[in-house]
């Protein structure tokens, strides 16, 4: 990693260094019989080379398609999976070797899947999370009240999980995972199946962890909101490589230039052709609704709004920018960067 | 298609659903949303016959949904992130064929029919986890054959309860493209679809119609359209200062916010227009970077459920 000349302020928590990690797949064929006396595998490598450096205090958004080795790599961090190749250092101790140790320091949430025991009270299994932590008493009391405020937990807490909707068991998940004060905080889609008001108060909840205890965070999701919401710095990931690493803003600056006007008038032909004669710009007319999409790099969104606005006959406008999903997407398909190797704007 | 006058439904003293009633016509598509625990799943529960209402009157194509169970298996799809339709212990290939044994009559497909399973097939990849075991997959990929799996027997009804859940944004597209194919493949019958979701994007995509439920009661019930019409009158400019400066007191707006260059405007799209205010800045000042949006979608379904916020469901 190039950073001479960067000051880093914070203490680095987690440094992966060259991981890797092959699944081997049994290879079917149609003859029974010889699938039975002879296997064959193949080796799918699901995470190659991945290199990053996570700074305490972080809030770190992980994405990538699915299959695409998020997963994998969140598990060699916690220690569920042992790294093929490379290490993996999560505050000096290598997960993979010592998982009690770094159980201690980190929290996971699963949104998927739930660490509470179903059929007793959240209550009780937050007790039972105290003395396999080795809580201090106080430490307990003082969590529990800061999170029952935050996140309400008040309301089901004597309620068998099993009774519980899904909103308030994530709530619960979260205030479980995070009870023991970790350093680290890895959420795995925590968000999904959450109706907005649960989304926002799991995602405030997450924003003000972070800024209390200084909990490095790190976050996979398929919701780009949640991404534009928390995050300050982006890893994508797409088969099993790292192919941009950097801040939210750059990702936007250097690939999210196709912008899109909607506007609604009456329209003459000889305007739009005026429009159309501007570099990069595409018209689509739809009766009196018209779409007209650019390249930011190429031409500024005032100038063919100077041109709409002496047009008197318009009656409604919409600029966009494009989504983050749509910047993903393209960042997938996008050949440059597989070829030239990792962006890294750090 | 669905008929569904004065539900009522209780878990013990919990009451879940409070009158509810509406009609589905053939062919429509309806998005259903509501906050987590406000009853949509119990109502798609009841409307597939897993569960009982405690009142009212409910017909699925004309029949009891919860008699002759077996035989409205088929003609009604149901995808899920909670219950699976695939064995758990059985590759997805296997599952299917399990299905077309089992259903022998409802299996009678013409040459087009195969074709448009086919083009799910290959839109959704599922040929990467056709002969993997289901327990083995991902949610996502879970997903994308469960969905296979309900448009198979070309259902009249497809009841989708959070589709997408764990699917990256690529596969959520193309999840809804199959669907549209699917619609069109069956021009005389198009398949009536009920979509329960949280992503209003998800909603734009599919339905004509949308149905809010809070707190067990229909807050809302009409079209998509009109629904950002009456919760969604803000909008939004952002935009960068090069020269000049602005004077926003003698404008049309709710309020503005400045961040160096950067200015953030919100007005009310029910008294001015977008364009007028741009005029006014670009007399005043050189702009660039310009943004007009809406206000995002969550706003609009927060002013919605506040503005229903019934006095029964408060403790």
């Amino acid at each position: 990693m190039e950073e001479k000349g960067e000051e880093i302020l914070n203490r680095t928590v987690i440094r992966v260094e060259n991981l890797g990690k092959d699944y081997q797949i049994r290879k079917r064929t149609e003859r029974f019989w010889k699938d039975i006396f002879s296997r064959q595998y193949e080796v799918k490598k699901a995470v190659e080379d991945v290199n990053f450096e996570i700074a305490e205090g972080e809030i770190v958004g992980y994405i990538g398609p699915n299959g695409a080795g998020k997963s994998t790599t969140i598990k060699m961090l916690t220690g569920i999976l042992q790294p093929d190749r490379g290490q993996v250092f999560v505050n000096g101790i290598q997960p993979g070797k010592c998982r009690v140790d770094n159980a201690k320091n980190i929290g996971v949430v699963f949104g998927q899947r739930t660490q509470l025991w179903w059929d007793i009270p959240v209550k009780d299994t937050l007790h039972l999370m105290k003395h396999m932590y080795h809580i201090p008493e106080q430490t307990y009391q003082e969590n529990l009240k800061l999170y029952s405020d935050i996140l309400g937990l008040g309301e089901f807490m004597h309620l068998p999980v099993r009774q519980l909707s899904l909103g308030q068991r994530m709530r619960a998940d979260i205030a479980c995972a995070i009870l023991h004060n970790p350093q680290i905080l890895y959420l795995d889609e925590p968000t999904i199946g959450l109706d907005i008001f649960v989304k926002e108060n799991v995602r405030g909840f997450i924003h003000e962890i972070n800024q209390k205890k200084r909990t490095t965070v790190i976050l996979t999701t398929h919701d780009m909101s949640d991404i534009e919401k928390l995050c300050s710095r982006v890893m994508v990931i797409d088969q099993g490589r790292i192919i941009y690493d950097g801040s939210l803003l750059d990702l936007r600056e250097q690939y999210g230039h196709m912008e899109s006007i909607e506007a609604k008038g009456v329209w003459d032909d000889v305007f739009l052709e005026e429009i159309k004669r501007l570099p990069s710009v595409s018209v689509t007319q739809e009766e009196n609704q018209i779409m007209i999409q650019y390249d930011s790099r190429k031409v500024d969104s005032d100038k063919i709004l100077f041109l709409l606005m002496k047009n008197q006959r318009i009656c409604d406008i919409k600029v966009h920018e494009q989504s983050l999903d749509g910047i993903i997407k393209q960042l997938y398909v996008c050949k440059e960067v597989r070829e030239n190797g990792i962006f890294r704007v750090y | 298609m669905v008929i569904a006058n004065h539900i009522n439904k209780a878990f013990l003293e919990k009451q879940v659903l409070r009158d509810v009633s509406f009609h589905i016509k053939e062919g429509e598509r309806v998005g259903i949303i509501g906050v987590n625990g406000s009853g949509k799943t119990t109502l798609m529960q009841i409307l597939m016959g897993v569960l009982l209402a405690d009142s009212g009157y409910v017909r699925v194509a004309g029949e009891k949904s919860w008699e002759r169970q077996g035989k409205r298996k088929t003609r009604i799809g149901f995808v899920s992130p909670r219950q699976s339709n695939l064995h758990p212990d059985r590759t997805v290939e296997d599952s299917v064929n399990l299905c077309k044994k089992m259903y022998p009559k409802a299996w009678k497909v013409s040459e087009s029919d195969l074709e448009s399973i086919d083009y799910v097939k290959e839109c959704l990849k599922i040929k990467d986890i056709w002969k993997e075991i289901r327990s083995s997959l991902s949610l996502g990929e879970r997903m994308r054959a469960e969905f296979l799996y309900a448009v198979m027997m070309n259902p009249h009804l497809l009841i989708m309860d959070e589709p997408t859940t764990g699917m990256d944004y690529e596969m959520r597209t193309r999840e809804y493209e199959c669907l549209d194919y699917f619609r069109k493949c069956h021009k005389d019958m198009p398949v009536t679809v009920l979509l329960v979701t949280h992503s209003i994007q998800e909603m734009e995509w599919l339905c004509d119609r949308v149905i809010a439920i809070h707190h067990g009661q229909i807050i809302f019930d009409g079209a998509l359209e009109y629904l950002q019409q009456r919760y969604l009158s803000l909008g939004k400019i952002c935009f960068e200062i090069e020269e000049g400066a602005l004077h926003f007191h003698d404008m049309p707006i709710n309020k503005y916010e400045m961040d160096g260059k950067r200015v953030q405007i919100i007005f009310d799209k029910r008294y001015v227009s977008a364009n007028i205010i741009l005029q006014q800045l670009m007399e005043e000042a050189v702009i660039k970077k310009i943004r007009v949006l809406d206000m995002d979608m969550e706003t609009m379904i927060r002013n919605l459920y506040q503005e229903n916020q019934s006095p029964s469901s408060k403790p």
